[in-house]
């Protein structure tokens, strides 16, 4: 499942100062990376869960599935530093890497909550100011943006090839087939992808379009107590890393 | 009739092909709706390119406003200021990654200031009804949102002679009516609307003047009643008769202000009638 798919535009701060939103979530960003109390971590991980469903609003069993991905690549990750390999004969559970694959998986967790909750309230549009504000080459913006719109494109070309292969049994005909069928398919939404790239050219000139991808963002406007909220959540993690 | 663009005897050759368009020569009049008819491989795409400066004429020159085309950075500019282009596919037209950002970028390179670019799109937001989608990624709008953004980003740079190629193309009929309002309206503050179509009954229906292509060069051109009038004519271009003319024609009735749509042929029917 795609971050796209939950994504919820109505969310409490679509109408924020990006500066306001990032407040959210950077402090809470580096109060993690920097900390190794797990249960400070766990905290985190709660308290952006929470707010991904009531601020993002988005719906408590399409943040299970979103955050099943990441959950299932750390769980294998962890648990297999809980094994031990002894004079390459003794192979079992170790329970001195315990402390580190439970601190792992904390730090983990905790730094995914605030990814997504990062990911839930913002824009492509939103992240491409932030990354202009931190200088980011305007080359590596473009690539981020253009690479956007094709992962979306591309996809459903894919997909609708996909189906018209379907449609006349291209993968009922055995593996080495289907294996075939599928490098077509690949080397026809390549294809579609110089195409589309042509024709995108073609639109930005119409459009006294250069090369260079350009736009003028949304306007937000902020006021003083916009800042509230981020700050009261920062001095509760604060007093949350102190006291746990 | 004063023509807005001249195509004086206009030919093109892409490299691996046949003459796309032969010593094309037609005037396509202002303030005027157009509807540019032909076959598959008539030429149709070619003239919109042609057109908006993007593709330049092998032999022959075309002018605007009574000035021939010149295809310095500087000239382009100011005719693709003025000639909007709206491509069939809206998915090769979008590319900013927000519906408001997607109208600010014909702006922005018209060399707009920031808080004139914004006063145009919430303007243009609001007349196109896309307030709610500001922050939506294009591709994620149905087919009827990304062409009503396209059309949108189009005018937002106020181009006097606006382009369409295939208008109505994946639209459902409420969503291609629509389209068609716009349009009017657009008409109706003095753009001049060319389209390409392949639907004679929408083309005798909306348009002011006819223009029908074959094999790159114009088969016919005028008034849709005296266009579509002629049977012989249409089937060259592999084109049928609209089915009001086929109607007045099967039932020999010949008005002498044929009927524009249903509604008009059901009053001059009834007229007959009585």
């Amino acid at each position: 499942m795609l971050i796209e798919q939950v994504y919820n535009y109505k969310h409490f701060l679509a109408d924020a100062h990006p500066l306001v939103k990032i407040l959210y979530v950077l402090p809470a960003f580096v109060l993690v990376i920097l900390s190794e109390n797990t249960a400070f971590h766990g905290l985190v991980f709660c308290l952006f869960f929470i707010a991904s469903n009531v601020i993002a609003k988005v719906g408590f069993i399409d943040l299970v599935k979103i955050f099943s991905i990441p959950l299932s690549f750390i769980f294998v990750g962890c648990f297999t530093l809980l094994f031990s390999f002894e004079n390459s004969q003794n192979i079992g559970l170790s329970l001195d890497s315990y402390p580190m694959a439970i601190a792992i998986f904390g730090k983990s967790m905790g730094v995914i909550s605030v990814v997504y909750f990062f990911l839930l309230t913002h824009t492509i549009s939103e992240i491409t100011q932030y990354m202009h504000a931190c200088k980011v080459p305007s080359l590596f913006i473009e690539l981020f943006v253009l690479t956007y719109k094709f992962i979306f494109l591309l996809s459903h070309a894919a997909k609708s090839m996909q189906i018209a292969q379907k449609c006349r049994m291209g993968d009922q005909r055995g593996i080495l087939n289907s294996i075939q069928n599928y490098g077509m398919l690949f080397s026809t939404v390549f294809r579609h992808a110089m195409l589309q790239t042509t024709q995108l050219e073609i639109a930005m000139s119409a459009r006294l379009g250069t090369n260079s991808f350009v736009f003028v963002p949304q306007q937000r406007t902020s006021v003083f107590s916009n800042f509230f909220p981020p700050i009261l959540l920062v001095l509760v993690l604060i007093s949350g890393l102190l006291l746990l | 009739m004063e023509s807005i663009v001249c195509f004086d005897k206009v030919s093109f050759s892409y490299p691996s092909e046949d003459k796309a368009l032969d010593a094309l020569d037609i005037k396509l009049p202002k303030g005027e709706k157009i509807a540019l008819l032909g076959g598959n491989g008539a030429g149709k795409s070619t003239l919109m390119l042609l057109l908006n400066g993007i593709l330049k004429p092998s032999t022959g020159q075309l002018s605007y406003d009574g000035i021939p085309y010149k295809y310095g950075t500087k000239s382009l500019r100011n005719l693709r200021s003025n000639i909007g282009l709206l491509f069939p596919e809206p998915d090769y037209q979008l590319i900013a990654p927000t519906v408001y950002e997607e109208i600010s970028f014909g702006l922005l390179n018209q060399g707009k200031g920031t808080e004139e670019i914004r006063e145009i799109i919430a303007k243009v937001m609001v007349d196109f009804s896309l307030e709610e989608l500001k922050d939506r990624p294009p591709h994620q709008l149905s087919t009827g949102q990304k062409k009503r953004l396209c059309l949108a980003a189009v005018l937002a740079m106020e181009p006097e002679l606006i382009v369409c190629d295939e208008p109505a193309a994946n639209l459902d009929p409420l969503y291609a009516a629509k389209m068609f309002d716009y349009l009017n309206d657009l008409n109706q503050k003095g753009k001049t609307i060319l389209i390409a179509t392949h639907d004679v009954n929408q083309a005798y229906e909306w348009a002011d003047f006819i223009v029908i292509l074959k094999e790159g060069a114009v088969l016919t051109s005028g008034s849709p009643a005296t266009v579509f009038n002629c049977k012989e004519t249409l089937k060259q271009a592999n084109l049928s008769q609209p089915v009001i003319i086929e109607i007045l024609n099967s039932l020999k009735l010949e008005p002498s202000h044929p009927p524009k749509d249903i509604v008009d042929l059901n009053v001059l029917l009834r007229s007959y009638m009585r």
